[in-house]
């Protein structure tokens, strides 16, 4: 059985409901619905991010549903990212941003994590003033509140 | 201003990012280690450091033996995974259960290691036969089940793959196998710091190891109380080479900083470490031991030749500080000195060290443990009073006279009360220390012991109120801008120079001993007070006064009583001295909460008073207690909680613990609270 989603941009995608059922907002939508035919409107995901989603979710169709927050060994969890994944991921900053809303908005906490995990990732290692140049934000710190925070994290320093 | 037109153009202005999304962004730094967060995230703007600060915590741990219970020990390994420093903490005791309960610990300790970096196969880390015997007698200690990982509490920074451990600090007696067992499963360490008191047992700590496991090393501390600790070659990682006849060549390390203590080596192995550390900016090595024959020309040669990036430096051996010799450009230049001595005098100080007084730093390091710094011709105070310049004196093992900072004479008042006086006196009357006020007024650090060389007040086991008032009070005032204070009390050994017998009494931390004056120190971020051992004459009634107050009436009651009781203490002193009875006695008439009424004291008293500022100042510490609140923003209503903090900076406490173990100001507080009463008698 297929389902049809609308992207942003009026484009149609025909996919398989297996797939579709890995955004639990679709799960829950076609679950409302019923069996219908009419296709799902997605006004918040362009065509282009809305490709990107169907491919990791066609990728990752046969996960199991949602682990509950696996209960093994911690590092097997944190461990890093699939290779699949870490391939996926390897897009311009933009689309990563596009894909971790999207993946948001769709309820896909999977592809979320990997997509934070990246951007965790981009922040490893850098300077805050690198950081805010990465991410184009506004350094809107006094002096003193910029103190006061360094001494807060005095233990980071090595004394 | 055209309105965008392609879709492109749309999305550039519309486009949201997920790091405005305060959800999105609490996840992605979720992910992030306590490290970065606190070094660069929470930098970065108002909303970053916001969102950053609930994951910071908690990053710190430490691992003394106040544990009692094992329980309490396994709650602090739970944390491993997300921990940045870890402390282990042990005394000198050794008796066999708690030999073998340390080593429970760190079988422990090894088990939620691998646990956390994953079980790594044994095989990966590369371990002797002699380790792999121990690994097995360690892992054969853990019952099965003895972590139950799935148990564990959730966590935020548990689904992070960086959570890391930075600091590692070891201080006591521990098998120099177990460190060794450990390390290969803390590859992200930038920090080792191992003091021992009498050696590792076991095999020598092999340094070459230890930077191949912990390739990010930036400081490693290996210091030894008693005796020497063998250190044997080499100290950089051996990698087999192609080209090199030997067979082997040395790679770099990327340490920064390298401090030995009472250590043995050989000069070649020494060499060979420095040409392999580009980066070395602090090299302190103190009291060393070079084998065979120390060749200080070729060393100063070397030195030379590799102009490391030093910023810190010292090398002392055989009795002698070797600065000058090895790096005459940097002694030259520098700002700040560390001296190695046995004897602190005004020679040593200005002649043989060139100790000026535009330091900003001076570091004393006796050469046997506690300098008995009794000699009243020393340079110490002769240089304090003169050096305005100076903004940190480290010191701890060396011991001050209290003579020098009673300045009215009230100590010497007290000694010629006659029931003070004892049979044997140190010294002769001539010999007098004056008194006089440090230049050094915006000292910011400041770690000393103060002793009196008078034996007035030896073999006491209760604190001496007069001599931590006059201590507490002089510092309070003549250094108002300290950031870091450590205070000790004098040498704790059984033969001083007089064979005799001396201990000194515990700094006294109680009310009537002045110990609040220090919260004049507003910038104190930093204290530690006291030993270990003195512990035993404390009770947590004496640190109510620093615990953040309420302002309501209930707890005016509190203090006031407190307040009373003290006064009755005083009071029961007045067969030593009248004056604090009639101090006393004011202070009936005018009634707990009132001012002083200064008109109807006794001039000489007054002026006493007023220099000691004990009396007037506790009066004032508790007027300001009940003022309305500071902090919280309140004061409107008497019915508030709130009040005054003490020590509004302070970060780190220490209070009569092992030196160095610093908690947050809350915690030690709590310790005191949890003390066991079984504990107390004991020590």
């Amino acid at each position: 059985m297929t389902v049809i989603l609308v992207s942003s941009d009026n484009q149609d995608f025909k996919v398989d409901k297996e797939v579709a059922e890995r955004s639990i907002l679709i799960k829950n939508m076609l679950e409302d619905v019923g069996e219908s035919d009419s296709p799902i409107p997605l006004p918040n995901v362009t065509s282009a991010v809305l490709t990107k989603v169907i491919e990791y979710c066609e990728h990752h169709r046969n996960d199991p549903v949602q682990v509950p927050e696996e209960t093994d060994d911690p590092r097997k969890r944190s461990n890093d990212i699939e290779e699949w994944d870490m391939k996926f991921m390897q897009v311009d900053q933009e689309m990563l941003f596009e894909i971790i809303l999207a993946a948001n908005y769709l309820d896909i906490k999977p592809l979320l994590d990997v997509g934070c995990k990246t951007v965790a990732n981009i922040i490893k290692g850098k300077t805050p003033e690198e950081i805010r140049k990465a991410f184009n934000i506004v350094n809107d710190f006094t002096p003193e509140e910029e103190a006061q925070i360094k001494k807060e994290n005095e233990w980071a320093e090595d004394r | 201003m055209n309105p965008p037109t392609s879709k492109a153009q749309l999305t550039e202005l519309e486009r949201a990012s997920p790091l405005d999304t305060p959800e999105l962004l609490d996840r992605i730094l979720s992910f992030l280690d306590p490290y970065t967060l606190a070094s660069s995230a929470r930098l970065v703007c108002r909303r970053w450091s916001v969102a950053g600060r609930r994951y910071l915590k908690p990053v710190e741990y430490s691992w003394p033996e106040f544990f009692d219970e094992i329980e309490e020990f396994e709650q602090v390994l739970d944390m491993v995974p997300w921990m940045a420093r870890l402390r282990w903490i042990a005394s000198e005791q050794r008796s066999p259960a708690i030999l073998a309960s340390r080593k429970t610990e760190w079988a422990m300790l090894l088990n939620a290691l691998e646990k956390a970096a994953g079980n790594p196969t044994l095989t990966d880390r590369k371990y002797s036969r002699t380790l792999r015997q121990e690994y097995h007698m360690l892992r054969d200690l853990l019952p099965t089940s003895a972590f139950d990982w799935s148990a564990l509490p959730e966590h935020p920074l548990l689904a992070g793959p960086w959570a890391r451990l930075r600091v590692f600090e070891v201080y006591g007696n521990v098998k120099s196998e177990w460190v060794m067992l450990v390390l290969p499963l803390m590859p992200s360490l930038t920090k080792l710091k191992l003091r021992t008191i009498n050696g590792f047992s076991g095999d020598h700590i092999q340094i070459e190891r230890i930077m191949r496991d912990c390739k990010q090393l930036e400081y490693l501390h290996i210091s030894r109380v008693d005796g020497r600790e063998r250190l044997p070659g080499p100290w950089v990682p051996v990698v087999p080479s192609s080209t090199a006849e030997k067979g082997f060549s040395f790679s770099s390390v990327s340490l920064n900083s390298l401090v030995l203590e009472r250590v043995v080596f050989k000069q070649v192995v020494f060499e060979t470490f420095l040409e392999h550390a580009p980066s070395l900016k602090e090299l302190r090595i103190f009291d060393a031991s070079i084998e065979i024959i120390f060749d200080s020309i070729g060393l100063a040669k070397l030195l030379r030749r590799l102009s490391l990036p030093l910023e810190s430096f010292h090398i002392s051996t055989a009795d002698r500080t070797r600065d000058r010799e090895l790096m005459p450009d940097l002694y030259r230049n520098s700002q700040s000195r560390t001296l190695w001595s046995s004897d602190f005098t005004i020679y040593n100080l200005r002649m043989n060290d060139h100790v000026h007084n535009n330091l900003s730093t001076l570091e004393l390091v006796p050469k046997y443990g506690y300098a008995e710094y009794d000699n009243p011709y020393s340079a110490l105070h002769n240089f304090l009073c003169s050096s305005p310049h100076l903004l940190h004196l480290k010191a701890p093992e060396t011991c001050y006279p209290i003579a020098h900072m009673d300045l009215h004479g009230r100590l010497t008042k007290l000694l010629a009360q006659p029931r003070m006086k004892r049979p044997c006196k140190a010294y002769p009357k001539n010999v007098s220390f004056p008194p006089g006020i440090w230049q050094c007024r915006n000292l910011k650090t400041l770690h000393i012991r103060i002793f009196s060389p008078d034996r007035w007040n030896e073999v006491a086991s209760e604190p001496v109120s007069e001599f931590a008032r006059v201590a507490f009070g002089y510092i309070a005032r003549v250094c108002p801008f300290l950031r870091d204070i450590a205070l000790g009390n004098g040498p704790y050994r059984p033969n001083t120079a007089q064979g005799q017998r001396a201990i000194q009494p515990p700094l006294d931390l109680r009310l009537q001993g002045g110990f609040c004056l220090l919260s004049r120190l507003k910038h104190l971020e930093r204290i530690e007070i006291g030993q270990f051992t003195e512990r035993a004459v404390l009770s947590p009634q004496n640190f109510e006064w620093m615990q953040e107050s309420g302002r309501t009436e209930g707890k005016k009651v509190e203090r006031r009583k407190l307040l009373e009781r003290t006064w009755k203490s005083l009071r029961l002193m007045s067969h030593v001295r009248k004056s604090v009875a009639a101090a006393a006695d004011v202070y009936d008439k005018t009634g707990p909460g009132a001012h002083f009424d200064w008109t109807a004291v006794d001039p000489g008293l007054k002026e006493e008073l007023r220099y000691l500022g004990w009396a007037v100042d506790v009066q004032n510490f508790f007027d300001e207690l009940d003022k309305p609140a500071v902090k919280n923003g309140g004061g409107s209503g008497s019915g508030g909680e709130g009040g005054v903090e003490c020590f509004p900076a302070l970060r780190y406490s220490c209070i009569c613990a092992p030196s160095g173990f610093y908690l947050p100001p809350e915690q030690d507080y709590k310790r005191f609270n949890v003390l066991p009463q079984e504990n107390k008698n004991t020590m």
